[in-house]
């Protein structure tokens, strides 16, 4: 007996039928990627506490944070 | 609303003349002082007076500062010194701490006319400022709690000196 194949319902109203397991999955990713920013975020903000005071840099080093260059 | 000022944050009208380091965390040149070298050095010369503790030079504090009120300063802890003289429109806006000092950014006086003043600096906004105050806060917790120890021993030791003279007295007296 031949199997009956029901079409997808968006495919019966002439919709393009995106496969919706592949969106989930981007979605997810999204949401690792900014965690891990978030985390680098963190990270960033401990750095800064330990940083040197500008008294401690070279004349240079000191341009380089105030007037960036 | 009235934000919460942490404590930390000093509201001296001048710096403290003791050395300090001085962090630029986050630092943004919106006054553009990087285009002028004689602005340049100005405030190259104020971070060397902070760290060596010999100060800032009268010419940077703001005109009025021994009448008028600031209220950056007394709202949210925030110090303001001028480039270019007293009454310039190029501002360094700054937190004085009991132990360092933290550049926010070059501006001008937009952030006095702010209501609260100075609700857009940046800074206020940023996790690195909070993460830092509760770093200092912990520390500050952790050096008193050090202290509070130390004297607890040194009370200690103090009382066991003073009873063992009592019982020395006691026993060349004849008491007991």
């Amino acid at each position: 007996m031949p199997q009956h194949k029901s079409k997808p319902p968006s495919a019966s109203l002439g919709r393009s039928t995106v496969p919706k397991q592949p969106t989930r999955i981007a979605a997810k990713e999204q949401t690792i990627e900014e965690r891990l920013l978030a985390k680098a975020k963190v990270a960033d903000t401990i750095d800064v506490m330990k940083q040197r005071s500008l008294g401690q840099m070279t004349i240079e080093e000191q341009c380089r944070i105030l007037f960036g260059e | 609303m009235k934000r919460q000022i942490p404590a930390l944050r000093l509201r001296l009208p001048s710096i403290e003349k003791k050395p300090k380091p001085v962090y630029a965390a986050r630092w943004t040149d919106f006054a553009a002082v990087s285009r002028d070298q004689a602005l340049r050095s100005e405030l190259l010369n104020i971070i060397r007076g902070i760290e060596s503790g010999v100060g800032v030079p009268e010419a940077h504090y703001r005109a009025g500062i021994d009448r008028d009120r600031d209220d950056l300063l007394e709202d949210s802890g925030i110090m303001h010194l001028h480039l270019g003289g007293k009454d310039s429109d190029i501002l360094v806006f700054l937190i004085q701490y009991a132990d360092r000092v933290v550049l926010l950014e070059t501006n001008t006086h937009v952030h006095f006319r702010t209501r609260p003043a100075g609700k857009n600096i940046l800074a206020l906004s940023q996790s690195w400022l909070t993460n830092l105050e509760h770093d200092i806060q912990i520390a500050a917790g952790q050096a008193q709690a050090a202290v509070n120890e130390s004297e607890r021993a040194d009370a200690e030791a103090q009382r066991d000196r003073i009873a063992a003279s009592i019982a020395g007295f006691k026993r060349k007296a004849g008491i007991d």
